[in-house]
């Protein structure tokens, strides 16, 4: 039986990518080397390594924000690691991304609901009152009030801005969010709130995720299938089950030894 | 015989333009010889301003407004600037979460034998160098008598917190505090300098207080643990008491917000609702109660203060505490009859 293209074709799919940094004084730095990777619709790819590996140069690589030394990236089966950054308007819509650090990623000087309209108006979707429609809704959508629309960043807590990012990076209707360390500058009881409202989304957007993060526990949390990045390389790559039950590479059974875990405590809390 | 550290009733408060910010407001606490005692919180809670307070390492607009801090029982806060420069950095070392904390022009070796020099100033150069070498390889930096040549952007961020550490243990302190010392490395560096500050802390019996956020470090290194939250200890007990039967339901949130690995993945996690309030307008009761699903009519309006409500070794600041482990139990199998 011939399955559908559709559901076979990864929706992201990175072949072979390599990245080389040239130093001065002519050394070169290989920061990926033959990383292959792909990501399905509606799945959760977690990307876990330590800092220095690779992990988020992947990731804009994937996003076409820097290019590749080598390898394609081929996103819903359109090569697009050449494209001209004017044909990836397209493209760019259907993925986004949401940074480490949610006081550096909104512009300080526009109002949220300026933000969130922002790639519509770029994107050329709607008129003003539906745009306005669109960001109340969204802003509703990730836990926040409607009078949070018309004031700046810096009005708010790290957790606070985390979901004005995360809003902001749904609002084109993306089918894959790449999520590059978006909970690591959080405090762990705000980090639950964003992991929540993030497992949230992706259910009811049927979003597909790239999640990076250095947190084998977040990760954990977060993923269906794991790959495993040490200096440049993927070294393990597992359903998510399949390698905490059985780690195969050193390395990763070496980075599971060394995170702390917490002694069991009475769960029944509340 | 007193505890290597007492602190009694700390505030150190900062005037803004918006008010005064109540960073920290009346904090206990004990650090026994030998012992290492984590003072665990959120950004906010004033953990390291009460860090900073210890040593008076507060500048205005912030300023020290009462309490005591008792080395040994002397009072630092009473000490002239003369008596407090011995203290800093000799029976107390601190170790900072910034590994700008080292001068990026001089050879590590260097700093750490002015270190030694500035506390024993009979010493020669030759042997605070010796010393400076010596210090290295206790805290097991590769090759210390290589690397006591280097200046600091040469090592690794690991290898910067070992000189980091060397540096603070110049002048064999009784007292170590070490203010996030593992918050900047990897998880793969960071169990190994937590290793070795049990390790130094146990050979040279000292006292070692350990900021931190993070309650896995806190599981890993710490025998006692003080949670802060909005300026005070909210709960101060053994760690192994602390995850098995925390009394204060901030604890317990906290608690329940990080032990991922105790939930199945992908499912909701426990979140604690709600945000910190401002320091600048903190309830008069309980700075938790309006976040807290245990809130009794007596937190919006009374302070609550830290008190043992079971075992004498664990104290909370609630007025509502969670029961112990067998109340608990019986109370729901009362309820399921």
């Amino acid at each position: 039986m011939k399955r559908d293209d559709a559901v076979v074709r990864p929706l992201l799919d990175l072949r072979g990518i390599g990245k080389r940094y040239t130093l001065a004084g002519g050394r070169t730095v290989q920061a990926l080397a033959d990383v292959n990777l792909h990501v399905n619709r509606h799945e959760t790819l977690g990307l876990v390594g330590e800092s220095g590996c690779g992990k988020s140069t992947l990731a804009r690589i994937a996003m076409r924000l820097v290019p590749a030394s080598d390898g394609q990236v081929v996103f819903d089966g359109d090569d697009i690691t050449t494209r001209p950054r004017r044909a990836l308007v397209a493209q760019r819509a259907r993925m986004q991304m949401v940074f480490q650090d949610p006081f550096a990623s909104l512009n300080p000087r526009l109002t949220i609901a300026r933000a969130l309209e922002e790639p519509l108006i770029v994107h050329g979707r709607g008129n003003a009152a539906e745009r306005r429609e669109r960001v109340l809704a969204m802003l509703a959508r990730v836990g926040l009030r409607a009078d949070v629309a018309d004031r700046h960043p810096h009005e708010f807590s790290g957790g606070q801005r985390q979901r004005i990012a995360i809003a902001r990076a749904l609002m084109l209707e993306p089918e894959l969010l790449v999520c590059d360390e978006a909970v690591s500058a959080l405090d762990v009881s705000v980090r639950a709130q964003v992991l929540n409202l993030l497992l949230e989304l992706r259910d009811s957007l049927g979003l597909a995720l790239l999640f990076i993060s250095h947190d084998l526990a977040v990760v954990r949390h977060m993923a269906d299938r794991v790959a495993v990045m040490q200096r440049g390389r993927v070294v393990e790559l597992a359903d998510r089950e399949a390698l905490w039950r059985a780690p195969q590479h050193p390395y990763t059974q070496a980075l599971m030894a060394a995170t702390p875990s917490l002694p069991h405590f009475q769960r029944d809390l509340r | 015989m007193k505890p290597l550290l007492e602190v009694r009733g700390l505030r150190t408060w900062f005037d803004t333009p918006a008010g005064i910010a109540k960073a920290v407001d009346g904090v206990d606490l004990v650090v026994e010889r030998g012992q290492t005692l984590a003072l665990v919180g959120e950004s906010g809670s004033g953990k390291s301003v009460t860090a900073a307070s210890l040593l008076r390492l507060i500048a205005p607009p912030g300023r020290i407004v009462a309490g005591e801090v008792l080395l040994d029982g002397v009072d630092l806060l009473k000490l002239d600037a003369r008596a407090l420069r011995a203290v800093r950095g000799g029976r107390i070392g601190m170790v900072f979460q910034d590994l700008s904390a080292l001068n990026p022009v001089e050879t590590i070796g260097t700093q750490i034998a002015e270190a030694v020099r500035l506390h024993a100033p009979t010493v020669t150069r030759r042997a605070a160098w010796s010393r400076a070498v010596e210090l290295l390889e206790r805290v097991r930096m590769p090759s210390p008598t290589e690397r006591a040549h280097d200046v600091p952007h040469r090592l690794s961020g690991g290898m910067r917190q070992r000189a980091l550490i060397a540096l603070a243990l110049a002048c064999d302190p009784e007292l170590l505090i070490a203010d996030e010392p593992t918050t900047a490395l990897d998880v793969t560096t960071q169990a190994q300098i937590l290793a070795l500050l049990a390790e130094l802390q146990a050979d040279a019996g000292m006292g070692l207080l350990l900021i931190t956020h993070d309650l896995g470090v806190v599981a890993q290194a710490a025998d006692r643990a003080a949670v802060m939250y909005a300026g005070r200890v909210v709960e101060e007990a053994p760690v192994a008491a602390l995850f098995a039967h925390p009394q204060h339901p901030y604890t317990a949130g906290l608690i329940g917000a990080v032990a991922l690995d105790q939930v199945q993945p992908g499912t909701r996690l426990p979140e604690i609702g709600g945000t910190v309030p401002s320091l600048l307008a903190l309830p008069a009761g309980c700075a938790f109660a309006p976040r807290c699903g245990r809130a009794v009519d007596a937190c919006a309006h009374t302070m609550p203060t830290l008190q043992a409500h079971g075992s004498r070794d664990q104290r909370s600041a609630c007025f509502a505490p969670l029961p112990a482990r067998a109340v608990r139990i019986a109370e729901a199998q009362r309820e399921a009859a």
